[in-house]
């Protein structure tokens, strides 16, 4: 790459200034002779004068004045042209540098630009390459889930058939028997998961979206993760005439349950988890709230990501890490947001969580003359 | 009590199965591939068969489709998860009804009673109801207009369910609400404009001159009867 100067005019060449100083001196000597002999023709010869004063005023006129002149300025266009030369060397010697810096800076550009190119194209790789590792990875842990559920489904079902006639078993095997049959739940729900967290990472959950009502689908779910008989107290507050979201139904569900889920686990067991939903900024805004022990400020940016556990080296919990990473993404697939807010109460025993996320609302139908609703 | 037959490859389920289905009163039969599947169905004719999908040489959905070109025995099909898209093609197969592995044998157990219940007293397998152009699945949760699938969300299906049991009847917002949400909702009649709007948006070939949800104004809504 090199850059056009244009700032250089040609200087005269070095033979017209040699030229013009011999000219310098020949052109007055001329000029001193034909001087002389126009004089002496003139006056001696034409006009047969002799010597005369006047014949010297002449030549000293026109043979030395005039060419003593000519020379003095013949001098001064050699000097003028010696300077104008100096400058154009001391210009081209400039143009000279100048050319060799650029020509230094675009070999260094072209490195810079060659090693940044080989930069990029390693990287570009090594992007290639995680992205496969990525896919690897998840087409991996989806295949072996896939794989786990044959067995597992073999495993229930053997199970189902001990545990049929648990009476005839002896009163020791009955409890080991009981565990097997919670820890196979557990590990169907695991693999269900992380199914359904694959399937969404490959593009492969289709939304069904639709206006669903928040109360019925927020009740219901609170019943089915606490049930009665299951000692957990839980509350559930809507706001009154909230209309209803636009969302899809079983996934909404999905996000539900897994904060519940997540309340149920990390709250103890005699505080309320409460729920409730409302609207504003026109959105519907649904939270789940406990009163379990908080998530530190610097582990709230990370409780979103996979197989992110709070307190990670707590064995006493029992979550997966793939709940919140999934109620994200679905949250996110119907066009809300979802964050944490911890702590909540000022109790510093039991700082408590609240997950909070909105949805669109739905799109309220256009006025027209079709409105039934006053039936009743 | 009935006559099952289980086809399946993975023989330990088929054992498994079998021996919890014989508890339950059933005589059940096995077999590992589609191909001895579909020649223990032609001579043993059972009153119901559950299939697996994922096999080698003829899958799940090969050999229902074989199956269905002899016979019109029940069939539950035994899926992979996340196969929403093939379970929908499986059902326009044929299929009565599936569960997804890893399933518990009690909730089979359960759909297996419920199907042979339904074809034992002379209905058909699963209620299906017609009007107009408009066929609606109320066990396998699927409209289709003029053969055409439609995609509801539960709520959507429920309305249309609740008014197409009905046809003529005007229903009120009240009676539709108490029918999908439940008595506790009652009063919550504010939005089912709304509900009915996006039903038609989705169910209707002209949402502006709706055929299937029309509105009594003032008093409900209503499925119009074929006349």
């Amino acid at each position: 790459m090199s850059i056009p100067i244009a700032i250089r005019s040609e200087p005269p060449p070095p033979s017209a200034a040699r030229l013009l100083r011999k000219v310098r001196w020949v052109l007055p000597l001329a000029l001193f002779v034909i001087a002389v002999f126009i004089e002496w023709g003139e006056h001696i010869r034409i006009e047969g004068e002799s010597i005369s004063p006047a014949f010297f005023g002449e030549i000293a006129l026109f043979g030395l004045v005039g060419p003593f002149v000519v020379f003095l300025t013949l001098s001064w266009v050699v000097r003028v042209l010696d300077a104008y030369l100096r400058t154009s060397d001391e210009l081209a010697e400039v143009n000279r540098d100048l050319e060799t810096k650029i020509d230094n800076r675009t070999q260094h550009l072209q490195l810079a630009t060659a090693q940044l190119a080989t930069a990029n194209a390693e990287l570009a790789g090594a992007n290639e390459e995680l992205r496969e590792l990525d896919h690897l990875k998840s087409e991996f842990v989806s295949l072996v889930s896939h794989q786990l559920r044959a067995p597992l489904t073999n495993i229930r079902g053997a199970l189902e058939i001990v545990a049929e006639s648990a009476d005839a078993l002896p009163p020791a095997t009955r409890r080991p028997l009981e565990i097997l049959g919670l820890e196979t739940d557990h590990l169907s729900g695991l693999v269900t998961k992380i199914l359904d967290v694959s399937r969404l990472e490959a593009g492969h959950l289709s939304l069904s979206l639709g206006p669903v009502a928040v109360e019925p689908l927020l009740a219901r779910t609170c019943s089915a993760v606490f049930g009665p008989g299951r000692g957990r107290r839980w509350s559930l507050m809507v706001a009154a005439g909230l209309p209803p979201a636009w969302a899809d139904e079983a996934l909404l569900e999905e996000v539900v349950r897994n904060l519940l889920d997540n309340s149920n686990l990390h709250a103890p067991g005699e505080d309320p988890v409460e729920a409730s939903a409302d609207q504003g900024d026109g959105l519907i805004r649904i939270s789940v709230e406990d009163h379990g022990p908080g998530v530190p400020l610097d582990e709230q940016g990370r409780i979103f990501q996979s197989f992110h556990r709070v307190g990670d080296r707590d064995t006493t919990t029992t979550g997966y890490g793939l709940g919140l990473y999934f109620a994200e993404k679905l949250v996110a697939a119907m066009g809300g947001t979802i964050r944490v807010e911890s702590p909540i109460h000022p109790d510093p025993d039991k700082p408590g969580t609240r997950f909070l996320f909105t949805l669109p609302i739905a799109p309220d139908a256009p006025p027209g003359n079709d409105d039934a609703t006053e039936g009743s | 009590m009935a006559n099952l037959l289980v086809i399946d490859d993975d023989r330990s389920l088929v054992e498994l199965l079998a021996d919890y289905l014989t508890r339950a009163g059933h005589t059940v039969a096995g077999a590992p591939d589609g191909q001895r599947g579909l020649s223990a169905a032609a001579e043993r004719e059972p009153d119901l068969v559950i299939l697996d999908v994922t096999m080698p040489g003829l899958d799940g959905w090969q050999t229902l489709a074989r199956l269905r070109t002899t016979s019109t025995v029940p069939v539950i099909m035994l899926t992979a998860r996340g196969d929403e898209a093939e379970i929908l093609r499986g059902f326009a197969a044929g299929a009565d009804d599936y569960v997804t592995k890893p399933f518990s044998f009690a909730q089979l157990a359960a759909r297996v009673s419920a199907i042979l219940e339904r074809t034992s007293s002379g209905r058909q397998p699963n209620e299906v109801l017609h009007g107009a152009d408009l066929e609606v699945d109320t066990v396998r949760h699927r409209v289709l207009r003029a053969g055409q699938l439609v995609e509801l969300t539960p709520t959507e299906f429920s309305i249309l369910v609740t008014l197409m049991r009905e046809p003529g009847r005007v229903l009120s917002a009240r009676q539709i609400v108490t029918a999908v949400w439940g008595a506790e909702y009652m009063e919550e009649t504010g939005y089912i404009r709304r509900y009915v709007w996006h039903l038609r948006q989705k169910l209707e070939v002209d949402p502006h001159a709706p055929r299937y949800v029309l509105n009594e104004r003032g008093i409900g809504y209503v499925f119009p009867t074929g006349d």
